[in-house]
């Protein structure tokens, strides 16, 4: 899914040069990791959408004056998450989860999933839900940290740089995120 | 190299994100106690926990997905198209400018070279009406007045009697024009006396 160095220098030479082709496959290329980064820490597909165009945008704008020094992804993400960040800000009273409702059809995502539920599919949706729901309960930086390396696929060295914290920390709260996890997905065992 | 604690460079190992040579180390260090090897199986565990974590993929439909793509991809690029655009005007703006401040400082010459004109073609007439008066009385003293009051006008004429201090009918100059035309009166005046007085005109 991601370029390497080379690959993706070319593509950003290509971009500055205003090749509508470079354009097409770098948007193609890094959508999905924003898309699913802005929607699990909004909850909110249409706001994410936004957040999303907002980034590529400001890539856009930014592009001709950036130095590609092998750190392209971690000032993308640095990007959206201040984004996300003033949009939390903005909207001081968060959702805990909207409920996704599909623009078009107006039905919602849980009627979405085609055929019938199998034991194993409900196994499955409630082990998911349980694992969201310890996620939401984790602190905002140490929440961030997770999304960021499991949504936008960023190594732990790429999420220091776009949350510029040291490693040090970056690590110290992903370890204690996904300790904390566990602990609460077994308390939700025990209790269920 | 910053030193990391078990748990840090557990996680970075786990993760892939650990150097060969400090993985080395982290190795024999897990074989050697039994508590690193168990710190080091909890964070692998809980590492591999927020894998379960789904993908967009089983969130949203394929169609879902090819939308969101598609309206993303769009408004980019139409905002891409705004910015090529404002960069364009951004660039014509200053070339407009230039273009008016020309065309207005072609008018103002126009403007300044018309009424230059104008005060100039007023002077001419003004003093042309001058020489045309003066020619008109000449005709008239010639034709009516006696000889002697004749002589006298060509005296006159001639400077010897309207001319003080070697000043001149300058009648194309605006200036001459109005102090030869002062002139002018007074020799009429001293014409008239002339042809009044009972001596007659001096020879």
């Amino acid at each position: 899914m991601a370029l390497d160095s080379q690959a993706l220098s070319a593509l950003i030479e290509r971009c500055r040069a205003g090749d509508k082709a470079a354009w097409d496959e770098f948007i193609g290329l890094y959508w999905q990791r924003l898309f699913a980064y802005a929607y699990k820490a909004t909850h909110d597909r249409d706001l994410a959408s936004d957040l999303v165009q907002e980034t590529l945008l400001r890539v856009v704008q930014k592009l001709q004056r950036y130095t590609e020094e092998g750190k392209f992804e971690a000032w993308l993400f640095r990007i959206i998450v201040n984004l996300v960040r003033d949009k939390a800000r903005a909207n001081a009273r968060r959702q805990t989860r909207s409920t996704l409702v599909d623009a078009e059809s107006g039905s919602e995502l849980t009627d979405q999933m085609p055929g019938r539920e199998t034991v194993d599919d409900a196994e499955h949706r409630e082990e998911t839900e349980k694992l969201f729901g310890a996620l939401e309960r984790l602190p905002e930086l140490d929440r961030q940290v997770l999304l960021l390396r499991h949504y936008g696929c960023l190594s732990f060295k790429e999420i220091a740089t776009v949350t510029g914290c040291p490693l040090g920390t970056v690590l110290a709260r992903a370890h204690r995120a996904l300790a904390k996890m566990r602990v609460m997905m077994e308390v939700d065992h025990e209790t269920s | 190299m910053k030193r990391l604690s078990l748990s840090q460079a557990c996680l970075l190992h786990a993760a892939g994100e650990l150097g060969a040579e400090s993985s080395r180390r982290l190795v024999e260090h897990i074989e050697t106690y039994p508590a690193a090897m168990l710190e080091y199986d909890q964070t692998v565990a809980n590492l591999a926990s927020l894998k379960a974590l789904p993908a967009l993929e089983e969130e949203f439909r394929p169609l879902q997905l090819e939308q969101m793509r598609r309206q993303i991809h769009n408004g980019v690029i139409a905002k891409q198209r705004q910015e090529r655009r404002k960069e364009i005007k951004r660039k014509l703006r200053p070339i407009f400018y230039r273009g008016m401040s020309l065309v207005s400082g072609v008018a103002a010459a126009l403007v300044v070279m018309a009424g230059v004109h104008m005060v100039q073609m007023r002077a001419a007439a003004r003093a042309q009406r001058l020489r045309d008066a003066a020619t008109s009385f000449r005709e008239f003293a010639q034709t009516n007045l006696p000889a002697s009051h004749t002589l006298m006008l060509q005296q006159m004429n001639a400077g010897d009697h309207i001319s003080n201090g070697g000043d001149e009918f300058d009648a194309d100059s605006p200036i001459g024009g109005s102090n030869g035309l002062l002139q002018f009166l007074n020799a009429v005046d001293r014409v008239k006396l002339a042809v009044n007085s009972p001596v007659g005109p001096a020879q």
